[in-house]
């Protein structure tokens, strides 16, 4: 029965990687701690970043290393502080020649986040497609939805039957515009609240860009025209008061363009390095400039634009990520190795392995080869029918020692 | 209670909320198959070991691993025929109201749940097997651990290309039970 033995090491192998799934996790939840990141701005009045980071009391400089009391940075910071200054008395009547008030900076302000996993993760395939010229001061849920497989069908929510007429109706304003089925990115805002109905962008097999929107029932198809070879690998639409842009666009190559309002121009931004699978990214826009700040495990780059999306200035920061803190060098003096199922960058379970970065998980692995010889020894038995036990302590750390001890040999 | 929330919410908001904001009417599908998998590795094994049987049924003039592979066998089968005729009645009946990709990615959720069913089997046969209590603590603390990687809470078709490996994993287990069979004969505690 000597197969019967080595079916032991079937149950290790799950012990290790269930503890090195585990273990790392619980590690984490007891040692670790939130990692502060700055608040970074450009100023339009001081013409430089200004700089907020946590503390008691938090901190605020610019990047030469002014100093700024609390009333002073906001007053810095019109465009993001304007509720504050009015609520002061402080907010000026114009700012860089142009009148201002609390409802002119409102409705110029927006913040467009991409999230990290947003791309990464089970995407819808049935849409609802709203009236768009209703003549309704609300949006109303429709009664069917649709999916763009190899033809477009709308489906009924009452009898699950698909609306021959409408797919028909539809699909043919697609295909007399050049569309090629199936559909790759299908990209709207899927909301009653919202302040219009925009339909959706949507790329065919081909990698061309369509809107496709409702109006009065009727379809309403727009070809969008791009710089050649460009394909995209994320589109997401916004509604934000100041209608700049109906979207804001990932390609292939990790450039981010914005598809402006009504004209349809299609901008790519001046901004390089970032990697969407890894960071997340937040466009900030107000009455005079665009601000693109990426920012990743332990870095933030800044990257400010004119309205004519030209870069007038960049900066960038980075810090000391979990690993590199007091909590990360005890982790690596304790695990060899970890496993994860679910990262921030996905919404897949993606098994992940992470390898040490420094040899110290060693010094433990050693300790535990010695106490388990010490113990074989007092068991009087010899080294040598312990051998696998001993490899696996020394392959896999804490988590075989653990395992060769929950599942010993039957001997 | 699909046919019910239709009814009072109406069709399409209940779409929108399954398609968008991951409402799930099949969630209290979750408990089964553990308590199922629970329940017959208990009922199967249990009072074999309370009564000694099983040691007798090792000594048997027959292949030792036969008949106690040919016991989990029965059980893990009764076990996965149940489970894929709830899962082939759920699709059908779900298809009734809900169009192909809504029920294809709720079926794809749902999975796990069972691959975890049949997991607990496995696990429970091997504790309730295994002669050691030490090693009974330890197994039940592995067993926790590795039947929470089947209920994560991920959207829609989250498992996805994971599916495969819990497969795997739950075939490990399957295998795991005769380690603890190698022990209980040799009467190590």
């Amino acid at each position: 029965m000597s197969h019967l033995k080595q079916i032991r090491y079937i149950p290790i192998l799950l012990t290790i990687l269930v503890g090195a799934w585990l273990l790392p996790q619980g590690y984490w939840m007891v040692f670790g701690k939130p990692i502060p990141t700055p608040f970074i701005r450009y100023s339009c009045l001081e013409k430089t970043f200004l700089v907020m980071r946590q503390g008691t009391p938090p901190v605020r400089k610019d990047i030469d290393g002014k100093n700024y009391t609390r009333e002073g940075f906001e007053q810095a910071l019109p465009t993001v502080y304007f509720m504050q200054l009015a609520t002061a008395g402080t907010l000026p009547d114009s700012l860089l020649g142009k009148e201002v008030n609390v409802r002119i900076l409102k409705r110029s302000s927006s913040v467009y986040k991409y999230q990290l996993a947003a791309m990464c993760g089970p995407q819808p395939t049935c849409f609802p497609l709203f009236e768009s010229a209703s003549g309704r001061a609300n949006l109303e849920m429709p009664d069917d939805f649709f999916t763009l497989g190899n033809r477009m069908e709308f489906i009924r929510c009452n009898d699950n039957q698909v609306d021959e007429e409408k797919s028909r109706r539809f699909g043919d304003a697609l295909l007399s515009k050049g569309f090629a089925f199936p559909a790759r990115i299908i990209a709207g805002l899927p909301l009653l609240k919202k302040s219009c109905d925009e339909g959706y962008l949507i790329t065919d097999a081909k990698d061309q860009l369509f809107h496709l929107k409702m109006e009065k029932g009727q379809p309403y198809v727009r070809k969008v025209a791009l710089p050649p070879n460009t394909v995209f690998k994320w589109i997401e639409c916004v509604d934000f008061p100041d209608k700049k842009y109906y979207a804001c666009l990932i390609t292939r190559s990790n450039e981010i363009c914005l598809l402006l309002q009504d004209t349809y121009e299609f901008v790519k931004l001046p901004v390089s390095g970032f990697i969407p699978e890894k960071e997340e990214m937040r466009l900030f826009s107000d009455l005079f400039h665009y601000t693109v700040q990426i920012e990743g495990e332990h870095d933030m780059r800044l990257t400010v634009l004119d309205n004519a999306f030209q870069p007038v200035s960049r900066y960038a920061e980075s810090w000391q990520d979990k690993y590199q803190r007091p909590e990360g060098t005890l982790y690596k003096w304790l695990f060899p190795f970890a496993l994860s199922l679910q990262t921030e960058s996905s919404r897949y379970v993606t098994p992940t392995l992470r390898l040490p970065s420094e040899p110290n998980f060693l010094v433990l692995i050693f300790v535990l080869l010695s106490v388990e010889w010490l113990l074989i020894r007092r068991s009087h038995r010899s080294v040598k029918g312990k051998i696998i036990d001993l490899l696996i302590v020394a392959l896999s750390g804490i988590f075989g020692f653990v395992a060769i001890h929950i599942f010993p040999k039957g001997e | 209670n699909l046919r019910h929330t239709l009814r009072f919410n109406g069709a399409a908001n209940v779409w929108y909320n399954l398609i968008f904001l991951n409402y799930s009417y099949y969630r209290l599908l979750a408990i089964l198959p553990l308590l199922s998998g629970l329940s017959v590795a208990l009922a199967q094994f249990l009072p074999e070991i309370q009564a000694e049987r099983l040691k007798l049924t090792l000594h048997l003039p027959e292949k030792e691993n036969r008949l106690f592979l040919g016991m989990l066998a029965l059980g893990s089968l009764l076990l996965s025929l149940l489970f894929a005729v709830i899962i082939l009645l759920f699709a059908l009946l779900s298809g009734i109201d809900l169009p192909p990709m809504v029920v294809g990615t709720a079926v794809v959720a749902i999975v796990p749940w069972f691959l975890a069913g049949l997991t607990t089997y496995f696990l429970t046969s091997l504790i309730v097997i295994e002669p050691s209590w030490f090693s009974r603590l330890g197994s039940t603390l592995i067993a926790c651990g590795l039947l929470s990687g089947y209920l994560l809470q991920v959207p829609g078709k989250g498992y996805g290309s994971f599916l495969p490996v819990l497969i795997l994993l739950t075939l490990m287990a399957g295998f795991s039970v005769l380690h603890s069979l190698n022990r209980f004969r040799k009467g190590k505690s």
